[in-house]
């Protein structure tokens, strides 16, 4: 596969003479014939049986002209002006003139206004192009065709980012299209080290995938595992990016993701910065990005953009949800059930109370809330935006107050369950964690209802050891932890001000470690250095 | 043979949670029940053992550097005796292992839960381990980094913590028994200081050496301090006669913490926090047991053995005692001649002598 | 396959495991929070009567209940927040055991908060009640341990309008009164600790059952017209043998020197113009301290040290005066005359009834480690012959808001 892939890449620069990088082709090769009417045969073969595509001939001074491409795929306008290029201004002596061989050349050196052209010898290739949404235009008599890149597929603007929202920072999100998408990031960072691999993946689906990374940061170790890993897919349809991030990221089974994927450019192009390679995929609106660490998905955007004060604290909140929202329904059961002393004098009169009437023991109470209240989020995901309302009602109003009153559960571990949910949800960007803490506190409940705060302890250590051991491209998952970096906590435990965290994550950016030279903020020393004339003044006095 | 490498740091920190975490609970009552109000001073006599310890196995790395303690074996002694010799330090790591998940159970049983069956604590924790070895050295020596600084903040917690019930003069008089008195106790705590001398199965696996004599001895040291200050904290709270009549004085001493007189009783949390430093001293020495025993038989790798070493140590705790005052005598009078006085001292030290006199010729050779 | 069996196993075992050891739902509970241990007599031999009180949550919360389940939850009237029950065994472990014949719940004694003994009990030695709450995990070394005046299951059976539980009700006189006045809370840990010393007596506050002054008529119709006060300490001899009991004012000089004092408030006399007013000083610190020395007849002096910081809390009287410092130092001269006294009382009285509860021996064997030994077998004998001596120096720090009384008069004051 990756020999076939080298010698693709080999062949396609060999063509490819304009515009910028090409698609490498991974696809059965049959040259194109110098006939017009062998190529149309083979291409109405080999797209027979499909209503949308569009075959268009037309003549220039009697040459004959095939253009072929899908319906709805490219504007109307942008054809319009193809055809009025061709038909209306190629003067018909020049086109005599040269060579039959060479028409196709010169109609896209000289007569075709469109930026990304190229000239194909391969049907396989110009079928493939087809498919992906470009324009091809065969000329009679000519061993060549042109692709046209005037692609304009069906797509949503740039909107808000839906699952990662900021308050503060940058309020664009990715779209489906992988071009707004890598013009995001490259818009940010406009650095020529930004390189950028173009990948096509999926037997069926020729879903472009584009590697982005930073040449000079990047550990190329890192980048060269993603290339292995990324040429390693044989599949054969990638509809989404978490398809990709499926196939390629380290561990099957586990319940912590190691790639993470984000809707926020801004995200993307910070983690680039970092040494981090992203991959965008052609209809997907979440960029990946790796080596990812687990702290990454307790931060959020908004972190880097208030205060760092208060991000420190806000990052601490974050950690107290996660313990909360993985142990608490936990904690809770091991303490009625086991360790009665530890909940203090009033509270323990108050819990066993309300606890009096309830029918069930503790942890079958707290597992009963605890799926009534996954139901729930599940619904409220699923249904239409209409009927949201409804279950929001049914969900707080009828299921909660009425499973109190008929004494199904006890009101105090509604409250617990309540807590666990909305440390829940303020888990930072990191959805894919937030979905992993719903089986972790699953399976924390269980254990602290079997042996106490010691299952629970017991539980939680073997979830430690699992995620030390976990590596994200090579990287350590746990990793300013364990391995203990001290002086990468600045940026994960606590957050320092931006210039005081001078180096990129050692373990994952490979070559231009230090990040930022900027000297720290101080108030002017020297007296020229003050424009003021106040000031001056000041000093003057002070000095004497 | 180990294919992870650690940094000296996390060495230093398995250490100390080795050399801390059982001697806590049950060091305390051991000592003052023998000299009362001065059970502090012979935590600190006890690290001059562990420091003599440290000094006997990294002057045996020096000489036989990239080589556990199993592997030089050989090289002193002789092929035959050398083997014999490492079947013995592996029977030891395996016993002393199977104490240890024995104290783990004991103690949870007497604490937390005493109508669940030792065996569900002592199978949950050894399973625990098998699946921390199994992901290798270099993941649970992270791990234990970082739980390390827990258990120490728990530690200083709960000697600190019941500050409203301390009168220090219980203290007084100082050094009120006999030096020979002193000496005599520090051997029971230094037979848990002497653990210390595992480090001679990791040393190989260091990314780096240089530092460790110094780390090591530090950790030693700061285990003295801790241990003495439970000690000192223990006996200002309960006095030294009381303390000494106290089953797990340290536990006792975390039950008298009351936060703000609401929460009070927080001792479970406590404990477990420390058992999380046992589990790992139970991985050190399966780790060790298992590395040993590759190492004797000349097997390439040890994680095979790891089943079959963890089941036997299983076995073994679970018909080592008939309970926990057996244990408590075991500690007190047998304890120290199989620890600190053969295996943790004494057989490292002859090793030494012998190998100075052994010219390092021969060592090549074989 | 290969993953998802054990998977299954993994998530379906555990369930079957729940509830296999030591698990106790919260409200099979009976939430035992203070203890009464009495002598009994069993059959000629002496035995242990245990008397607790247990709580039910059930009527704490009704209120709540009904309102939020509109009625879901029915009461039995009747019901009361906490009941006691008491049983006799030749332990106090079998005597407890006993009572589950006769009770629904699983006593736990997690939240036990007070240990009350009967006099008879203490009179003959608590040794022996001691071990059960030390050895058990559940009790706990800091349980507060009290002695009534008679018995002391009458103590927890006391019902009071002030209050729903007796033991509830003195622990938190402990907590917040602790060094009041004469009011010395004494944990487990402090009592074994004398124990332990086999040289200084232990102590423990006294409860008594006393009229409630304030009854309305009502409650007195209900018969519910007692109360429960803390009068003083009990003193033990090193056995732990109840000797005799000190009583407040005795409890009071004794805080002193064992560094208890907390918010202590004293009343002096202030003579102005040959008038007697009263003003009342609190204590804002204290510290004392003793000193041992041998004596010329070989035996140990001691010389105990106080000093005291007061506030002024009241002036009851017409006269100026606290504004002139000459005042303010007679006042100062006059508290430490009053707690002079006080401590005296105290030796005295422990030197009458042969305590030593100031712990006058370990002070000796702190400070004089060498003539120790020759003392240590009989200072039994030594200590109601031992000369103590008594220094205080007192600080008045402030007079809180006022200066001095309003519409008060200088003539008036004679001044």
């Amino acid at each position: 596969m990756l020999r076939l892939f080298q010698k693709v890449n080999r062949k396609a620069k060999k063509i490819a003479s304009s515009g910028p990088k090409q698609v490498p082709l991974p696809h059965a090769f049959k040259d194109i014939s110098s006939s017009l009417a062998d190529n149309e045969a083979y291409l109405r073969q080999e797209f027979v049986d499909i209503s949308d595509i569009i075959f268009r001939q037309f003549y220039v001074a009697e040459v004959k002209f095939l253009a072929v491409w899908f319906d709805g795929l490219i504007n109307n306008r942008v054809s319009h002006d193809i055809f009025r290029a061709l038909m209306l201004d190629i003067p018909e002596g020049q086109l005599l003139e040269v060579a039959k061989e060479k028409r196709a050349e010169l109609i896209n050196k000289s007569f075709l206004p469109f930026y990304r052209t190229s000239q194909v010898t391969d049907l396989g290739e110009i079928k493939r192009w087809i498919l992906m949404s470009k324009m091809v235009l065969l000329v009679d008599g000519c061993p060549s065709a042109l692709m046209i890149d005037a692609e304009d597929r069906p797509q949503r603007p740039i909107a808000e980012p839906v699952i990662e929202p900021s308050v503060v920072g940058p309020h664009d999100s990715f779209t489906e299209n992988i071009r707004i998408n890598t013009a995001l990031i490259r818009s940010r960072l406009g650095d020529a080290m930004l390189k950028s691999e173009d990948y096509i993946i999926g037997r069926r689906s020729n879903t472009l995938v584009t590697l982005l990374y930073v040449a000079d940061i990047a550990n190329p170790k890192i980048v060269e595992e993603a290339r292995r890993r990324l040429s390693r897919i044989d599949t054969d349809g990638i509809i989404d990016s978490s398809h990709i991030r499926e196939l390629i990221q380290d561990r099957a089974y586990s319940l912590f993701p190691t790639m993470k994927s984000t809707e926020r450019p801004d995200i993307v192009v910070a983690d680039l910065l970092e040494g981090r390679f992203a991959l965008v995929v052609d209809g997907s609106p979440q960029v990946l990005t790796a080596p990812s660490i687990f702290i990454e998905f307790l931060q959020a955007a908004d972190d880097y953009y208030i205060n760092p004060m208060v991000a420190w604290f806000i990052r601490a909140l974050r950690y107290m949800s996660i313990f909360i929202a993985t142990n608490l329904p936990g904690i809770y059961v091991a303490l009625v059930t086991f360790h009665h002393e530890m909940i203090p004098i009033p509270l323990v009169f108050s819990i066993a109370g309300a606890r009096e009437t309830v029918p069930f023991p503790a942890y079958f109470d707290a597992l009963f809330l605890l799926i009534i209240f996954e139901l729930l989020w599940e619904s409220s995901i699923r249904l239409p935006r209409v009927v949201g309302a409804a279950i929001n009602i049914v969900g707080a109003l009828i299921l909660g107050q009425a499973a109190v009153q008929s004494n199904l559960v006890s009101p105090t571990l509604v409250i617990v369950i309540a807590i666990s949910a909305v440390a829940n949800f303020s888990l930072g960007s990191g959805y894919a964690l937030a979905l992993s803490v719903r089986v972790i506190r699953l399976a924390i409940l269980t254990a602290g209802g079997i042996l106490g705060l010691y299952g629970i302890a017991l539980t939680s250590l073997a979830f430690l050891i699992h995620m030390a051991g976990l590596r994200s491209f090579g990287v350590p998952y746990f990793e300013p932890l364990a391995p203990l970096i001290l002086k990468e906590t600045k940026d994960t435990l606590y957050r320092s001000p931006r210039w005081d965290v001078t180096d990129r994550p050692a373990l994952i950016a490979g070559n231009d470690i230090t990040r930022d030279n900027t000297p720290p903020p101080a108030p002017p020393t020297d007296n020229s250095s003050s424009s003021d004339p106040g000031s001056k003044k000041h000093s003057r006095r002070g000095g004497r | 043979m180990e294919p992870g490498k650690i940094s000296e740091r996390q060495l230093a920190f398995l250490m100390v949670t080795v050399l801390i975490t059982t001697a806590i609970f049950w060091a305390p009552q051991l000592a003052c029940r023998a000299v009362e109000q001065d059970a502090w001073i012979t935590a600190h006599m006890a690290s001059v053992w562990g420091i003599l310890s440290v000094l006997v196995i990294i002057a045996l790395a020096r000489r036989y550097p990239g080589l556990t303690l199993i592997e030089y074996l050989p090289l002193i002694l002789g092929k035959p005796l050398g083997k014999i010799f490492g079947a013995l330090y592996i029977f030891w790591f395996l016993s002393q292992g199977a104490v240890i998940i024995l104290q783990f159970a004991y103690f949870l049983n007497i604490t937390l839960m005493p109508n669940t069956p030792t065996a569900v604590f002592m199978v949950t924790v050894i399973a625990l381990c098998f699946y921390a070895l199994r992901s290798g050295l270099e993941v649970w020596a992270r791990v234990n980094e970082i739980l390390l600084f827990i258990a120490v903040l728990t530690i200083v917690a709960v000697i600190v913590l019941p500050f409203d019930n301390m009168d220090f003069s219980r203290l007084l008089p100082l050094a009120d028994h006999s030096p020979g008195q002193l000496i005599y106790t520090s051997t029971n705590s230094a037979s848990w200081r002497g653990e210390v001398i595992i480090a001679g199965m990791f040393i190989p696996a260091l990314a780096s050496f240089r530092h460790t004599p110094r780390n090591l001895i530090i950790s030693v040291v700061l285990v003295g301090f801790i241990v003495a200050a439970v000690e000192i904290s223990a006996v200002a709270v309960f006095g030294g006669v009381l303390t000494g009549q106290k089953e797990f004085p340290f536990f006792s001493l975390a039950r008298m913490i009351s936060i703000a007189r609401i929460f009070d009783r927080l001792e479970v949390l406590i404990v477990i926090t420390l058992l999380l430093g046992t589990f790992f001293k139970i991985c050190a020495f399966l780790y060790c047991s298992t590395l040993g025993a590759a190492q004797v038989f000349g097997f390439k790798d040890y994680q095979f053995l790891l089943l079959p070493l963890s089941v036997l140590m299983l076995a073994l705790a679970n018909n080592f005692f008939r309970g926990i005052p057996d244990m408590t005598d075991f500690l007190t009078h047998v304890f120290p001649g199989t620890a600190l006085f053969s295996a943790e001292l004494v057989i490292p030290l002859f090793l030494y002598l012998i190998a100075i006199f052994r010219p390092l010729k021969q060592v090549k050779e074989s | 396959m290969k993953r998802i069996i054990p998977a299954l196993f993994i998530m379906i075992l555990p369930i079957l495991f729940y509830g296999c050891w030591d698990r106790r739902e919260i409200s099979d509970l009976g939430l035992v929070v203070g203890a009464a241990v009495d002598q009994a007599e069993l059959a000629g031999k002496t035995g242990v009567e245990i008397t607790l009180q247990v709580a039910n949550p059930v009527v704490m919360t009704a209120g709540q209940g009904a309102a939020a389940g509109g009625g879901g939850t029915g009461v039995i009237s009747g019901m009361v927040p906490f009941w006691t029950i008491s049983e006799t065994g030749e332990t106090i472990r079998s005597a407890i055991s006993k009572t589950n014949y006769r009770i629904p719940r699983h006593l736990f004694w997690g939240h036990n908060r007070v240990i009350i003994y009967g006099d008879k009990a203490a009179r003959s030695g608590l040794v022996p009640f001691l071990d059960r709450i030390t050895r058990g995990i559940e009790s706990r070394d800091n349980n507060f341990i009290a002695v009534s005046k008679g018995d002391a299951g009458k103590i927890l059976e006391l019902e009071s309008p002030a209050f729903q539980s007796t033991a509830l009700a003195l622990n938190s006189i402990f907590l917040d009164k602790d060094g009041w006045q004469g009011i010395l809370a004494v944990d487990l840990a402090d009592f074994e600790y004398r124990l332990g010393t086999g040289i200084t007596s232990p102590l423990a506050p006294v409860v008594e059952v006393i009229p409630q002054t304030s009854a309305l008529f009502k409650e007195k119709q209900a018969g519910l017209i007692n109360t429960v006060a803390i009068t003083g300490l009990a003193a033990f001899d090193p056995d732990g043998r109840l000797v005799d009991y000190f009583n407040e004012r005795e409890s009071m000089g004794l805080l002193w020197v064992m560094n208890r004092v907390k918010n202590r408030e004293m009343t002096i006399p202030h003579f102005a113009g040959g008038i007697e007013e009263h003003i009342s000083l609190r204590q804002v610190n204290a510290k004392s301290k003793m000193d041992v020395s041998i004596g010329d007849d070989g035996l140990p002096v001691f010389e105990i040290k106080t000093q005291a910081r007061f506030d002024v809390m009241e002036h009851f009287g017409a006269s100026r005066g606290l504004s002139d410092v000459s005042v303010i130092y007679d006042l100062e001269k006059m508290a430490a005359s009053q707690m002079i006294n006080e401590i005296e009382a105290a030796v005295k009285r422990s030197q009458q009834i042969n305590t030593d509860v100031f712990g006058l021996g370990e002070e000796v064997q702190r400070q004089l480690r060498r003539e120790w030994p020759q003392y240590k077998e009989h200072w039994r004998e030594i200590y109601p012959i031992v000369n103590v001596t008594i220094e205080c120096e007192t600080r008045i720090r402030d007079r809180q808001l006022a200066v001095e009384p309003p519409g008060s008069r200088t003539e008036g004051a004679g001044q």
